[in-house]
């Protein structure tokens, strides 16, 4: 009976662990800067800690026929959802002050990682308990590695690089309409700020490689985000009220091309390509009009068309 | 309120073009159009747009 209960103190104690590390694994803090404070990290921390503990609970309770210590796990999924709300409506308060957004996509994409983060704690504590209590602690050990990495990998998500040729584009005006290469931006009746523009301002444009990526570009929501996370990277010269200076991303109608502006602190079209590349693809903004027949015929179509 | 036109600032030349309930700032010459245009745009946190008939607006987005 002590044996017994030995090994489900270290299936727990295995699970638990597990958990805590997939956590802290997913737990990186990049340029989103996001969570970048303390006090984000030890609400994540904690919460990645109880998930981690009531799934590993859960399969020595079930051997023991304890079901009502099983239920404490659904409850702790229904509190997890908060997660999601919690995150939204900080990001949303942050962004009524923000000079650049991120937008409603970016921020609900980033509420729903956080929550699911929790969910892939709660599975790899409860494998890892199970193989520990199933067979032996070694390998609840040898599980917890492989599914911490797992864990790591499912996180991953696809990014503008992957859906889209990004080159850099001529900035040029047309009387008061700024182009960049031909897709027009914005109409820009001061002189002084043209030429600021022309001489500092950085001009690029987004190619997607087929329909599904033009679907993405198409989203202003993934717009927003690209001019977000270009903004933290290379910087951006805009203050409040100075809307000359704000990054703007408009598509080509004809061919999806998205051509984009921004006027970093310094120009440097290398580096806002870079940035651009490593943009998430939004949840929200993923669409695969390619995966349905009609999708395809379109496509094809346009192909012959072009060949033609 | 988003998109609005705050003010429009053109030269006698063109004044007739302009008219409605907006304020209308009369400059003697282009270069004081362009000032005014800019000062106000400054001023009321717009941005301002050359309509390219002599009129520009001051818009905030």
């Amino acid at each position: 009976m002590a044996a017994q209960e030995h090994q489900y103190l270290m299936a727990i104690l295995l699970g638990f662990a597990a958990g805590v590390l997939a956590r802290f694994c997913m737990l990186r803090s990049d340029y989103r800067n996001y969570p970048s404070y303390p006090h984000g990290y030890i609400i994540h921390l904690s919460l990645g800690a109880i998930a981690a503990v009531l799934a590993s609970l859960a399969v020595p309770a079930l051997i023991e026929e304890e079901l009502t210590a099983i239920t404490f796990l659904v409850l702790c999924a229904q509190q997890f959802r908060d997660i999601r709300s919690m995150e939204r409506e900080t990001l949303m308060k942050l962004e009524e002050q923000a000079l650049i957004p991120r937008g409603a996509d970016y921020i609900e994409g980033i509420a729903k990682v956080f929550e699911s983060r929790n969910y892939l704690v709660m599975l790899v504590a409860l494998l890892v308990s199970a193989f520990a209590v199933m067979i032996n602690w070694q390998a609840g050990c040898l599980a917890a590695v492989v599914l911490v990495g797992v864990s790591i990998f499912c996180m991953r998500g696809s990014y503008i690089g992957d859906i889209a040729q990004i080159q850099a584009g001529t900035l040029h005006f047309e009387k008061s309409l700024l182009y960049v290469d031909d897709i027009v931006l914005m109409n820009v009746g001061d002189p002084s700020a043209r030429e600021k523009i022309l001489r500092e301002g950085v001009g690029i444009v987004l190619k997607p490689y087929n329909d599904d990526g033009r679907a993405v570009l198409n989203s202003p929501g993934q717009r927003q985000a690209i001019l977000h996370d270009i903004s933290i990277l290379t910087g951006n010269q805009m203050d409040i009220g100075e809307q000359e200076w704000s990054p703007m991303a408009r598509k080509n109608m004809k061919t999806g091309v998205l051509g984009i502006f921004v006027l970093p602190n310094y120009k440097d079209t290398q580096a806002v390509i870079s940035a651009a590349e490593r943009v998430p693809v939004l949840e929200s903004a993923a669409q695969k009009p390619l995966s349905n027949p009609i999708g395809r015929k379109l496509a094809k179509q346009k192909n012959s068309d072009q060949i033609a | 309120m988003e998109d609005t036109i705050l003010a429009a600032v053109t030269t006698d030349a063109y004044a007739d073009k302009v008219h409605g309930n907006v304020a209308v700032f009369i400059a003697d010459d282009e270069i004081e159009q362009q000032r005014t245009a800019m000062l106000l745009a400054r001023i009321m946190r717009g941005m301002s747009h050359d309509l390219e008939n002599g009129v520009m607006i001051i818009v905030r987005h």
